[in-house]
């Protein structure tokens, strides 16, 4: 019994001791090599982005009544989003399939309102570009197109992505250029020798970039004039090399966040844990002395290992307000476990049992309801991460891990503790429980209340 | 000892005085539905050069936004912030008022902007209600099976969701009224702080009917009223306690954390107080008006009335 107890001390403290070095600022992470593998862990913060600013975006698939999107179209939607973003350049983007037929998309760290619609512009719109048979007829840049008005002579599909690039004309506007595979190549050079002096439109999800006269036989190379702008004549080629989207898509929800209100409210959110954390184990200090000084103890090591937890390499938990929120709640909750525990202790201490004794009753007993309301809570928690939107998620994240974590705390290190103590026979006296100045209070509401039962020992 | 079951109707009553006017007030004024639910843009932005909201607006409204409010709040800073609430706008739209309003006012900032369809407004709604629904649903289930032991297990399951419906009944109620009175709106994150209430209220509910079961198989002999009373009494100190605690943090976080989680905290405050509430004069109270046939009498008493009159006429 003793032993076990020594090695549940030196577990307990180990345990702390990494806690305490990942949640360390500066924590250099570990990085080394055996052999030919090598070994790279960083624990850091994952900020949510209503902490570090930046864009969150719904995409749904916009297809007219009737037309179902398939799980392929979506998959390679999702992918050709994914490299448009990251044509982009931003830090970690988040392009995840929501339901059958919505991507979310976010990008973290996006500051200026015109980065924001650019990008939303770049990733969500389809990329569909055409070059149509216009003939004679010209339509002026900016012209809308209905579908199937003028004949499709070939589409972006046909583009050779490695040929595709930004250069500058003479009067130093930029242009884009484009090549075409072998196949489209001869169909081009065939049309364009057949169509001299008729119009070739080119069009960009509908809208008309150029519409040039063919002046003779083009095969494989060519360029495309327009009035755009370098950055938007760069998106183009982005959107050009990696495809077209197999469907439409419309922006059903968005969310832009500035980085300034996410910092300021980690700021106070980090000062109001720090101030319910001390108000929290002064209370249980003064209420239940010696127990609630252990309790927390526990309670720092619950905190510590939770807040490791977070910052895991493998799967970093993503830090949103709702998270914060949830883990300064459970830092409230954690410590129900002690005092379900210790309220336990005291009645088996008032019911003549030894201090030994009482304790390893007090968790025994406790533990069917720790059980059953934690249970609950888990539940809960399961249920809002599976309807909930990623605040919820983040926030039920938390409390469930804060829930677990606290299990292991509030039960395993406390009665170690405790355990440790009462071994070395340093604590004899029951004051230290807060047990004799409650004695006489117990006895009174019995005379009013009619004595119906002894507390314990039945 | 408190003789907290033998006064249960009065308990049932305050209940009833606290619930009545919120669900009045729901009838009648309804939640004010945030854009999570309707669908619409919200905005918020400090501008360089203070202008009224009037002003702001209208600035909206020549862009074709006539629905738009505008609401401002300062901080401890002393910077003012609009909150601006429009139909749903994409971020083209939004640049294009910005540009314009950024010409009036010297400077704009964007601290954060959210656009939400009106078809994910509808499902947020949609999930909400299931997520409670499931939720009760798992809790009577697991509440059963926990207490298969004792006599009647789904009568605890049952009393322990009335518990936390009544206090979901406060908090919507309160949200109608601080609705109508303040602008409080009700968001996604409303929702998520009512289902933690819920978590907490059942919590809390199941210490107490966890002694219960505990006493039921010590004292063979005694009326499940006495049993009840003395369960809920040798539970109070540990119910008030870890009341407080969480009581201690969450006020700790309504009053030196951010804006953005004020409601949040605030709702869970107020639940967190309705769910300790309940736990100890609502839910174990009805085990024992259920357990002694209570209900089945005052039905009796009222059909038996009410069909006397007709006779009596």
């Amino acid at each position: 019994m003793r032993r076990h107890t020594g090695i549940m001390l030196a577990i307990i403290a180990l345990i702390a001791l990494i806690a305490a070095w990942i949640d360390w600022p500066d924590n250099p992470g570990i990085h080394f090599s055996i052999g030919s593998r090598d070994v790279d862990l960083d624990f850091r913060i994952v900020e949510g982005l209503d902490l570090q600013g930046g864009l969150q975006v719904l995409l749904e698939a916009d297809l007219p009544p009737g037309q179902t999107v398939t799980r392929d179209q979506m998959e390679a939607a999702r992918s050709i989003i994914e490299q448009r973003v990251n044509a982009f350049g931003t830090t970690e983007p988040v392009i995840q399939l929501q339901g059958s037929d919505r991507i979310v998309v976010e990008i973290p760290g996006i500051k200026s309102q015109e980065d924001r619609a650019r990008a939303i512009s770049l990733f969500g719109e389809t990329g569909l570009l055409e070059f149509l048979d216009t003939g004679s007829t010209y339509l002026p840049p900016g012209t809308k197109v209905e579908e199937g008005q003028y004949p499709t002579v070939l589409t972006g599909k046909d583009l050779d992505p490695r040929s595709l690039g930004v250069s500058f004309d003479q009067s130093n506007r930029p242009q884009i250029n484009f090549g075409w595979q072998s196949d489209a190549a001869k169909i081009f050079g065939d049309f364009t020798e057949k169509h001299i002096g008729q119009h070739l439109a080119i069009v960009l999800d509908h809208v008309v970039l150029s519409d040039p006269v063919i002046n003779s036989r083009i095969e494989d190379r060519g360029v495309i004039t327009g009035n755009f702008t370098l950055q938007e004549a760069r998106d183009i080629v982005t959107k050009l090399k990696y495809g077209a989207l197999p469907v439409p898509m419309k922006v059903i929800q968005q969310r832009e966040v500035g980085a300034t209100l996410g910092q300021d409210s980690v700021r106070k959110s980090i000062v109001a844990g720090a101030v319910g954390l001390g108000i929290v184990m002064a209370f249980m200090l003064i209420y239940y002395r010696l127990p609630g000084l252990l309790a927390d103890v526990a309670l720092l090591i619950y905190a510590a290992v939770t807040f490791a937890i977070f910052k895991n390499p493998w799967h970093p938990v993503t830090l949103t307000l709702g998270g914060i929120a949830g883990f300064i709640l459970s830092i409230g909750m954690a410590v129900d476990a002690n005092i379900l525990i210790f309220e336990r202790m005291k009645e088996e201490l008032r019911g003549g049992r030894t201090l030994g004794a009482a304790i390893e009753a007090g968790f025994s007993r406790a533990w069917s309801s720790i059980r059953d309301s934690n249970a609950s809570t888990l539940m809960t928690c399961v249920i809002l991460y599976y309807f909930g939107t990623s605040t919820i998620r983040g926030f039920a994240l938390t409390l469930a891990l804060g829930v677990l974590v606290s299990l292991f705390t509030a039960i395993t290190v406390t009665r170690t503790f405790l355990r440790a103590l009462v071994g070395t026979g340093v604590v004899r006296h029951p004051a230290l429980f807060g047990v004799s100045a409650v004695r006489e209070e117990a006895a009174r509401p019995s005379q009013r209340g009619g004595g119906l039962m002894q507390p314990a020992g039945v | 000892m408190f003789d907290i079951i033998g006064r249960r109707y009065f308990y049932f009553l305050l209940s009833g005085l606290i619930i009545l006017p919120g669900v009045i007030a729901l009838i009648v004024w309804h939640l004010r539905l945030g854009i999570d639910f309707t669908g619409g843009s919200l905005l918020e932005l400090r501008l360089q050069q203070p202008m009224q909201p009037a002003e702001v607006r209208q600035v909206f409204e020549q862009h074709g936004l006539p629905d738009t409010s505008v609401v401002t709040s300062t901080d401890n800073a002393g910077r003012t912030t609009y909150l601006i609430r429009t139909r749903a706008i994409d971020t083209p739209k939004k640049n294009e008022v910005l540009d314009d309003l950024r010409s009036k006012a010297g400077g704009v900032e964007e601290d954060s902007f959210q656009s939400v369809g009106p078809i994910v407004g509808g499902e947020t709604t949609r999930k909400a209600v299931l997520s409670v629904v499931v939720a009760s649903l798992f809790i009577l289930g697991y509440l059963t099976w926990a207490f298969r032991q004792v006599p009647n297990p789904w009568r605890y399951g049952t009393c322990a969701v009335i518990a936390l419906l009544h206090d979901v009944l406060v908090v919507l109620g309160l949200w109608a009224i601080f609705g109508r009175v303040f602008g409080l709106e009700v968001d996604a994150l409303f929702v998520t702080a009512v289902l933690t209430i819920v978590g907490f209220s059942v919590h809390d509910t199941i210490v107490v009917f966890d002694r219960i079961r505990e006493n039921v198989t010590r004292f063979p002999g005694e009326t499940f009223e006495r049993i009840v009373n003395f369960s809920v009494n040798q539970t109070l100190d540990r119910s008030l306690n870890t009341s407080l605690t969480v009581v201690f943090t969450l006020t700790a976080l309504l009053l030196l954390g951010g804006v953005t989680i004020r409601n949040f905290v605030l709702v869970l405050l107020i639940g967190i107080i309705s769910g300790t509430y309940s736990s100890i004069f609502n839910a174990s109270c009805l085990l024992v008006v259920w357990e002694n046939g209570e209900l089945g009498r005052l039905w009796h008493r009222l059909t038996g009335g009410r069909a006397a009159v007709p006779a009596g006429a």
